[in-house]
């Protein structure tokens, strides 16, 4: 059968316009992009791919049962041929992640990129990053050693601090009033089913809408000039996926991720510590009473979550003061300043 | 905003972001290689049930009172001829045999010399042991001064 006779063949039994699949290719982006610290957004969406193929292939061996979580964890460390390379490359691929979304939303924030017509999606990707951090808190605690199991204790903690509903989330993810057998289940499906589930349908949400308005080109960008979204960017961002991927092997060489001590749920560790992304509302839940922590702490996010809103209503109270641009850098540094002040003490 | 006014706050913030991670990075790296340096001390521990008995001999009879904990020494001797501070024992090992050392447990160290000879003399002397430490407990103590090292020479450390 020749190509062409193939061809037909699908053509009538699946028939598709062909003609509108290749449309999505056909985008005509914003030269603006082209600048490197403009062009990050889809950094994250390759990482994710990778977490996804690096995170199924775990599954493969990881039991999420407490009796067995630890063992299988150092298995796939020690005795699995390339178990080493395939979990350092999701624990340092997820680091990255997070990292990644941070850059993007900077530059989202820095071109208020997220102005009407297109807060929604500012919001899905606030979202997004919520999933990631989802993400992060949930598979740390897979590793069931002692530090990851005492951080999940605590995390769920604070989770039964939040007002009105704390309790009952609480429950929700621990499977009971504490941490328990039930609670690694539920853990790992959240981390391999229902959080995949929601993170590809808001991805796609955020995605479509980013090629239903195109990319917006930022205030002040008088040039009209284009380029094409295929091969052009596709290359750009072939090239960042293929130094990603090597910067992921390199560093899972040259230091695999450790494993501490089996968890041990009547000894407490000394340091108990969440990972670095929780650092900010770590260390600013221990300087602030703790309802005063969480109240402010909902109010940060849901600022962010509704930034285009906020940044509208802040110009229209005082125009051309630029308020929103102070208000989101200084709210951005002060994270920082918590992350610091966790690291160091 | 000018595009190079939102390009440079782009850049300011990545690169408050970035200064920030390579400091998060540095001291987490330097927190998990004091972690393994204690697992593999605790390894060794187990590996030579004689060290670990040692080690609490070393404790018992409050020799890190003085000499430090781990025998690292830092504590003040004030106008001792050791600079002011009791001698660590990371370097017996060099400086004496086990038969010499076990005499000087023994025997204590009734004075100790003055850095200033007009000075007063340091307060902290070392007392004789003859009569409390004896037996397997004096060899397994011996053994764990004799296995000291400085940090960051000896075993474990680079080529």
């Amino acid at each position: 059968m020749s190509v062409a006779a193939l061809r037909r063949w699908i053509a009538e039994r699946v028939p598709i316009p062909i003609e509108a699949l290749r449309q999505p290719l056909r985008e005509e982006l914003p030269v603006h992009l082209k600048s490197w610290l403009i062009w990050l957004g889809g950094t994250p969406l390759i990482l994710f791919g990778i977490q996804a193929v690096t995170g199924i292939l775990l599954t493969f061996y990881y039991s999420p049962n407490p009796d067995h979580a630890y063992d299988s964890v150092r298995r796939i460390s020690t005795s699995l041929r390339f178990g080493w390379l395939v979990r350092s490359v999701h624990q340092t691929g997820a680091q990255l992640m997070i990292v990644a979304i941070m850059l993007h939303m900077i530059r989202v924030f820095a071109t208020r990129a997220y102005r009407r017509p297109r807060e929604l999606n500012w919001v899905f990707g606030v979202m997004l990053f919520l999933l990631t951090l989802g993400f992060g808190f949930t598979g740390y605690s897979l590793l069931y050693d002692s530090l990851s199991y005492w951080a999940t204790t605590v995390g769920t903690n604070l989770v039964g601090n939040v007002p009105v509903v704390g309790r009952s989330i609480l429950w929700l993810l621990r499977g009971g009033p504490d941490v328990n057998p039930n609670t690694l289940a539920r853990f790992y499906d959240f981390h391999i089913g229902v959080l995949p589930t929601l993170m590809v349908l808001v991805l796609g949400a955020h995605l479509l809408l980013v090629r239903l308005h195109g990319v917006a080109v930022p205030e002040g960008d008088t040039r009209r000039q284009t380029y094409d979204f295929f091969p052009d960017h596709v290359l750009r961002e072939s090239a960042i996926a293929i130094v990603l991927l090597l910067a992921l092997v390199v560093h899972a060489m040259a230091s695999p991720p450790g494993l501490g001590d089996r968890a041990n749920p009547n000894v407490t560790p000394a340091h108990i510590r969440p990972e670095w992304y929780f650092f900010p509302p770590y260390r600013w839940l221990k300087l602030v009473p703790m309802q005063v922590g969480i109240w402010t702490s909902t109010a940060f996010v849901l600022a962010m979550l509704f930034w285009p809103w906020l940044d509208a209503g802040l110009e229209r109270l005082a125009p051309g003061r630029r308020l929103g641009v102070w208000l989101g850098s200084a709210g951005f540094l002060f994270t920082l300043v918590l992350l610091l002040w966790e690291a160091l003490s | 905003m000018s595009l190079t006014a939102q390009k440079f706050l782009v850049a300011l913030l990545s690169l408050a972001l970035f200064a920030s991670l390579i400091v998060v990075g540095g001291v987490d790296a330097r927190r998990q290689a004091e972690a393994r340096k204690q697992a593999a001390a605790a390894l060794d521990a187990a590996a030579n049930p004689q060290l670990a008995r040692g080690r609490a001999a070393f404790v018992k009879y409050s020799c890190n009172a003085c000499h430090g904990a781990n025998a690292a020494g830092g504590i003040q001797n004030l106008n001792a001829e050791s600079g002011g501070q009791v001698n660590d024992l990371l370097r017996v090992s060099e400086t004496y045999t086990a038969a010499e050392l076990a005499e000087k447990i023994r025997n204590g160290v009734p004075e100790v010399g003055k850095e200033d000879p007009t000075g007063p003399a340091p307060p902290l002397r070392m007392p004789a042991f003859r009569d409390l430490i004896a037996g397997t407990e004096m060899t397994d103590l011996l053994a764990y001064l004799m296995s000291l090292r400085p940090a960051g020479g000896g075993k474990g450390s680079g080529w």
